[in-house]
């Protein structure tokens, strides 16, 4: 115990003191990002894109209602759904079903993934 | 004498270990918590602390690991395995970093603790899907990983305190 309180830099009010400041600073700084990134990419956008391993394997368009099944040949698949202008994820086989617990996504900001299949999907502006 | 503190001594990682074991499951219950994915209360991280300032970051790193195995063995996977990996690694690494320092105190320590998961976990999600996009959840995730992080820290902050005076009368016995 003594080798340890010897060691101390600072008091213990003091390593409190700098741990509130950096919460705060800390909060601040992502609170901040994240308003940003929701006012630079809060616009919703017209296509479903649906990139299974690295590559771009369906543009769906938000407007029309539409359901694919992507998948591999191990047996892993997951259905996309287009529906009411949204997109989401209604059927999967993967073990830990985060994709289908997402529920639907419209904006470019959202993104499901389906870490267990590599699959992810994002809304894209036109063009 | 040796021999029985470190007896003692396993006993009480053991005892850690089970608890971090237990939150760990706890928290696999809720697989999207607050409508994000990857989002958690970091439960486990309260056992990681207690033994990082209990012991050393070697007993940490040990009971992580452990922790991880079992529950990777027990209610995940191979994939779950090698992705809790990262966050914990990630966060165990900063938080021995962090408290060498002796810039912040134990709620500190688990605040970078919260935060640095969050970071890891991201890291490997945007490695596995080849794409940065899984990024946009970062500023949550950060932000979650912050408070959850100052909660666990007060909390193993006052267990840590007891266990202290607890192990020490254990060996006048």
């Amino acid at each position: 115990m003594m080798a340890e309180t010897k060691q101390k830099t600072e008091s213990e009010s003091h390593k409190r003191r700098n741990t509130i400041l950096l919460a705060v600073v800390l909060l601040t700084v992502f609170g901040i990002g994240w308003l940003v990134q929701h006012r630079m990419l809060g616009n919703s956008g017209p296509a479903a894109v649906v990139q299974y391993n690295g590559e771009i394997i369906h543009r769906l368009p938000l407007n029309r209602e539409t359901s694919v099944v992507v998948g591999d040949r191990d047996g892993d698949y997951n259905i996309v759904t287009v529906k009411d202008g949204k997109v989401s994820v209604t059927e999967a086989n993967c073990p830990d079903q985060i994709c289908v617990y997402i529920g639907q996504i419209s904006t470019v900001e959202e993104v499901i993934a389906c870490l267990p299949h590599g699959m992810i999907v994002y809304i894209e502006e036109e063009g | 004498m040796y021999t029985r503190r470190s007896g003692r001594k396993i006993a009480y990682l053991g005892l850690l270990t089970a608890a971090a074991m237990i939150l760990s499951y706890v928290e696999s219950l809720f697989p999207v918590f607050g409508g994000v994915p990857g989002m958690k209360l970091g439960l486990p991280n309260a056992a990681i602390v207690m033994v990082l300032y209990l012991y050393t970051w070697k007993e940490a790193l040990l009971v992580s690991f452990v922790r991880i195995l079992g529950v990777g063995l027990l209610f995940g996977n191979a994939f779950s395995m090698a992705f809790s990996i990262a966050g914990a690694l990630l966060s165990l690494l900063s938080m021995v970093l962090v408290k060498k320092s002796g810039k912040l105190d134990c709620v500190g320590v688990s605040m970078i603790g919260g935060v640095m998961h969050n970071a890891g976990q991201i890291l490997v999600a945007i490695f596995i899907v080849e794409n940065a996009r899984v990024g946009y959840y970062f500023f949550v995730l950060a932000i979650s990983g912050l408070v959850t992080g100052l909660v666990i820290g007060l909390i193993s902050g006052e267990l840590v305190k007891r266990m202290r005076i607890a192990i020490r009368n254990d060996g006048s016995l």
